[in-house]
C-alpha cells in the first residue's frame, strides 16, 4: 500500500465526502475454531467474543500481564456459510479440520452448533509476535497471576490460531458513497439493509466469495472485504471501476493515517504498545472485567481502581503549526506529555496529534503547549473525535 | 513534468536560484514539491536574517512530511513570500513562480557558479528516479 496515489488531501477528502478504496491486504489475519479454540482467544483479549453472535464483530486488545497491549485487533465471528454460495478459499483449512463446509451444514445451514469459528486481524506488524504470545499463552510460558488463570486451561488448540493471513487480502471501501457503490457489484447473503456497524455476511464481488464486513477504520461508512489474495487485483479493479464516476479514488496510508487522527483512532506502535494500557488509551470499553479471568485483568482492575496516571487526548493547533509524533508537550512550560500522532487535519485545515498527558491536563479545553523545531506552539485539548463521525458504536 | 526555467540555477538539495544583478529569488523545484506531496506549511524566514550557503533556512511542511529548505546561496533576506502564509499550495501549483520562497542580497555571487544548470538538474533528478 503507498502512502498516497494522487495526494493526501484528495484521498482524505473523497473518503468524508464520497468514497475511498484502501488496499489492506497486509494485515495480517489468524482463524479460530472450536469451542477450546475460542476459550483460549476469549482468555487472551480484554473484549469478550464469546459473546458475539454469528456474524457480528469487535475490536480488543492483547495485553500482557501487566496490562500492556501487545496488539489491538479486530474479532470477526464467521456468519453461517450461505446454502448455495462458494466461500473464499481461505476458509478452507476450517474444512479440513472437519470444522464446518456447506456439505457439513446442519439441516439450517450453520456451521455444526458448537463450533464457533473467528478470523482475528491483527497489525501486520506484529503477525509473528502474535502468533508466538499466543503459542507462549496456550504453552503456559507465560507467568500469570493466579486471578488470571483459566480454571481447566489446558488447551489442545490443534491447528488454532492458525495464520492465514498470506490467503487473506483486505479490501476497504469506506465513505458515504461505499454502500451504493459496493451494492452495484456485489451481493450477500443477507439484506443490506440488515447488515449493521461491525456486522459481517457472506457474498460475492462478481463471482469473487468474500467476507463482506461493515467495520472499517476511518470514521465513515463502509465495508472491509476478506477475499482470496490470488483474486484481490480484480476486486481492487472492480469497485474502482463501479466507484469512479461517484467519485471513488484509490486511498494509500497517508490519508488512512490523517482519517484515523481525526477519530482519535489508535494505531499500534504509536498510541499503542506494550507500555500502555487500553484504559490510558481511552479504550475502557473494550475492557470486559465481568467475562471471567483473562491475561492482562488483575493490572486492569487495579490501574482502574487506582486511575489512570495519564490519559490521550485530542490536541488541536492554535495556531499554524503542525505537530508531528514524538513532539513534547508542555503546560506553563514544563514537559508533561508526548504526542503520539500528529499532522494536520485536512478536515479541520489544523494543526493536530494524539497525546498522553497526565489526567490533570486531559479534560476539554485545557490550554498547553507543543514544542515543535524547539519552539512551543499553542494547542488546547479538544473533544474527540476531532470531527463528526458518521457511524455511531 | 514541469520544465525547469533555462535561465535558473539548481541545488543538489532541490532548490532553484533566480538571478537578477545581486539579488537571487530562491524556492524549491518541481522535483522537490512532488516528493513532499501536498504542502500545508511553510516556516518562512524573516527579512534581515542571514543566510549561509548549504545551511536550512525555511521549513516546507506537507500532510506527511516535514523538509527543511537549504539555502543554495548566502546573503541577507532581503523579501519573503508572505502569500505562503495563507496559500502553502502555491509551491505545488507553481514551485518555479508564484510559489518561491525568498530573495536575498548575495554576500558572495560566485557560489551561483557552482548551482547546476537546468540541464544538469534535469539529468540529476532523472537518476534520482531511478
Amino acid at each position: 500500500m503507498p502512502v498516497q496515489y494522487q495526494g493526501i488531501l484528495q484521498e482524505h477528502e473523497a473518503v468524508r465526502q464520497r468514497a475511498g478504496v484502501f488496499d489492506l491486504s497486509h494485515m495480517g489475519e489468524f482463524l479460530f475454531a472450536g469451542e477450546t479454540a475460542a476459550r483460549f482467544l476469549s482468555w487472551s483479549v480484554t473484549n469478550d467474543p464469546v459473546r458475539l453472535h454469528r456474524g457480528q464483530a469487535q475490536y480488543a486488545c492483547i495485553c500482557t500481564p501487566a496490562g500492556g497491549v501487545v496488539d489491538d485487533i479486530v474479532i470477526y465471528r464467521l456468519p453461517d456459510p450461505p446454502a448455495t454460495q462458494p466461500l473464499p478459499a481461505w476458509t478452507r483449512p476450517l474444512a479440513a479440520a472437519g470444522i464446518a463446509v456447506p456439505t457439513h451444514q446442519d439441516s439450517e445451514g450453520r456451521w455444526a452448533e458448537g463450533e464457533p469459528v473467528y478470523l482475528v486481524v491483527v497489525n501486520a506488524a506484529n503477525r509473528d509476535k502474535d502468533a508466538r504470545w499466543w503459542q507462549a499463552l496456550a504453552l503456559g510460558k507465560i507467568s500469570l497471576p493466579l486471578d488470571d488463570t483459566l480454571p481447566g486451561g489446558d488447551f489442545r488448540l490443534g491447528p488454532w490460531p492458525l495464520d492465514v493471513s498470506d490467503q487473506v487480502a483486505n479490501v476497504a471501501i469506506q465513505g458515504p458513497k461505499a454502500e451504493q457503490i459496493l451494492r452495484s457489484v456485489a451481493t450477500i447473503s443477507v439484506p443490506w439493509e440488515s447488515l449493521r456497524y461491525y456486522w459481517s455476511s457472506w457474498g460475492r464481488v462478481q463471482d469473487v466469495p468474500a467476507l463482506v464486513a461493515r467495520t472499517g477504520y476511518t470514521g465513515e461508512d463502509g465495508f472491509e472485504l476478506y477475499v482470496d489474495s490470488s483474486l484481490v487485483s480484480f476486486v481492487w479493479e472492480t469497485l474502482l471501476a463501479a466507484g469512479r464516476p461517484s467519485g471513488l479514488v484509490p486511498a494509500g496510508l497517508g490519508a488512512r493515517d490523517t482519517l484515523r487522527t481525526e477519530m482519535r483512532y489508535a494505531l499500534y506502535g504509536h498510541e499503542l504498545d506494550e507500555s500502555t494500557t487500553p484504559l490510558e488509551a481511552g479504550l475502557d470499553w473494550v475492557v470486559k472485567y465481568a467475562k471471567g479471568p483473562f491475561v492482562g485483568r488483575t493490572a486492569l482492575v487495579q490501574q482502574k481502581r487506582a486511575g489512570v496516571p495519564r490519559q490521550l487526548v485530542g490536541l488541536v493547533m492554535e495556531d499554524r503549526s503542525i505537530p508531528r509524533a514524538e513532539n513534547l508537550v508542555k503546560a506553563g512550560g514544563v514537559v508533561v506529555g508526548r504526542t503520539t500522532s500528529g499532522g494536520f487535519s485536512p478536515s479541520l485545515a489544523k494543526g493536530v496529534a494524539l497525546a498522553y498527558v497526565p489526567v490533570a491536563y486531559a479534560p476539554v479545553g485545557t490550554f498547553l503547549s507543543v514544542e515543535i523545531r524547539q519552539q512551543d506552539h499553542p494547542a488546547r485539548v479538544a473533544k474527540t473525535p476531532l470531527v463528526t463521525p458518521h457511524i455511531h458504536h | 513534468m514541469a520544465a525547469y526555467p533555462q535561465e535558473y540555477r539548481y541545488s543538489k538539495e532541490h532548490e532553484w536560484v533566480k538571478v537578477s544583478g545581486n539579488k537571487a529569488r530562491i524556492g524549491i523545484t518541481d522535483y522537490a514539491q512532488q516528493e513532499l506531496g501536498d504542502v500545508v506549511f511553510v516556516d518562512l524566514p524573516s527579512v534581515g536574517d542571514t543566510i549561509t550557503a548549504g545551511q536550512p533556512f525555511a521549513v516546507v511542511e506537507s500532510v506527511k512530511s516535514v523538509s527543511d529548505v537549504y539555502a543554495p546561496v548566502s546573503g541577507e533576506i532581503v523579501a519573503v513570500n508572505d502569500h505562503l502564509s495563507d496559500s502553502p499550495e502555491l509551491i505545488n501549483q507553481s514551485p518555479h513562480d508564484e510559489g518561491w520562497i525568498c530573495e536575498v542580497e548575495m554576500s558572495n555571487p560566485a557560489e551561483v557558479d557552482e548551482l547546476m544548470t537546468a540541464d544538469e538538474y534535469q539529468a540529476s533528478v532523472k537518476s534520482e528516479a531511478e
